[in-house]
């Protein structure tokens, strides 16, 4: 399988540009879903979702799911359009096929529902 | 084989850690506590704008907590209390517009507020406060 098993069933938090380019290349070779947390270190409804973001990746565990705050990353917040956090963006092999502004968990879970679906199909 | 080998290197937490604590120093600067005073200034500007919408904190007052931080945060570093549930390419410039210094233009005209600081009371996440405490602020965000 491309995806390693250690990734699985976690939120995993990219702290440079480096490990964001290889997390994103894996990710699309795998063809999996790759769902993005566009976060920052003062945003209440960041801190508010987290959790919930944890469980999330506990229980899809063919999802990959990415951290990202746009302080630290900044060059990729800019490239990728972020403006209000925290933002979810749904990734499949390449494309952003979906995503989610703000701590709405139920969209959240109905969206990764939705991709998945189709990526596995 | 090797791909294990690679992939168990990445996600060892203790080495992440440090890794990031290091790239702080020398290029994020919003880890660090904002000023007492600052918080304070942004506690009081809270409750007060609070009463005036008539809106409410969040039930979970972390929330409250850690926006009114970041609020802080960017009135120490910016001049201006910038919300901190945004991205910009440029804050100061930002700052200087002013357009999401708080309370920013939606929530100022709409009541929308992004960050669930001030929440009109019909939110589902709405409290029944419009009061919170510096010591309320330190204990919700101590382990941060």
């Amino acid at each position: 399988m491309a995806g390693s098993s250690s990734e699985e069933g976690q939120v995993f938090s990219v702290h440079s540009v480096d490990a964001w380019t290889d997390h994103l290349n894996k990710g699309n070779e795998s063809k999996k879903l790759i769902v993005v947390d566009f976060t920052a270190s003062w945003c209440g409804p960041c801190r508010f979702i987290a959790p919930y973001l944890g469980e999330l990746a506990k229980k899809y565990t063919n999802v990959i799911f990415l951290k990202v705050d746009v302080d630290e990353l900044k060059s990729v917040a800019q490239d990728w359009a972020v403006e209000a956090m925290p933002t979810f963006m749904f990734v499949k092999e390449g494309s952003i096929v979906d995503k989610v502004v703000g701590a709405k968990k139920e969209e959240l879970q109905q969206k990764i529902e939705k991709h998945v679906a189709t990526a596995s199909a | 084989m090797t791909s294990q080998a690679c992939s168990f290197a990445v996600t060892v937490p203790s080495v992440a850690s440090p890794l990031r604590r290091h790239r702080n120093l020398h290029v994020v600067r919003a880890q660090v506590e904002p000023s007492e005073k600052s918080i304070e200034i942004m506690r009081k500007f809270s409750e007060q704008y609070a009463r005036k919408s008539g809106t409410y904190f969040c039930v979970d007052k972390s929330v409250t907590s850690v926006v009114i931080k970041g609020l802080a945060d960017h009135k120490d570093s910016l001049g201006a209390p910038l919300c901190p549930c945004r991205h910009y390419d440029d804050k100061p410039a930002e700052a200087q517009q002013g357009f999401w210094n708080c309370p920013c233009v939606p929530m100022r005209e709409r009541k929308e507020c992004h960050c669930m600081l001030f929440l009109t009371p019909e939110n589902d996440f709405a409290g029944k406060e419009q009061a919170i405490t510096l010591d309320e602020i330190r204990e919700t965000t101590a382990n941060m």
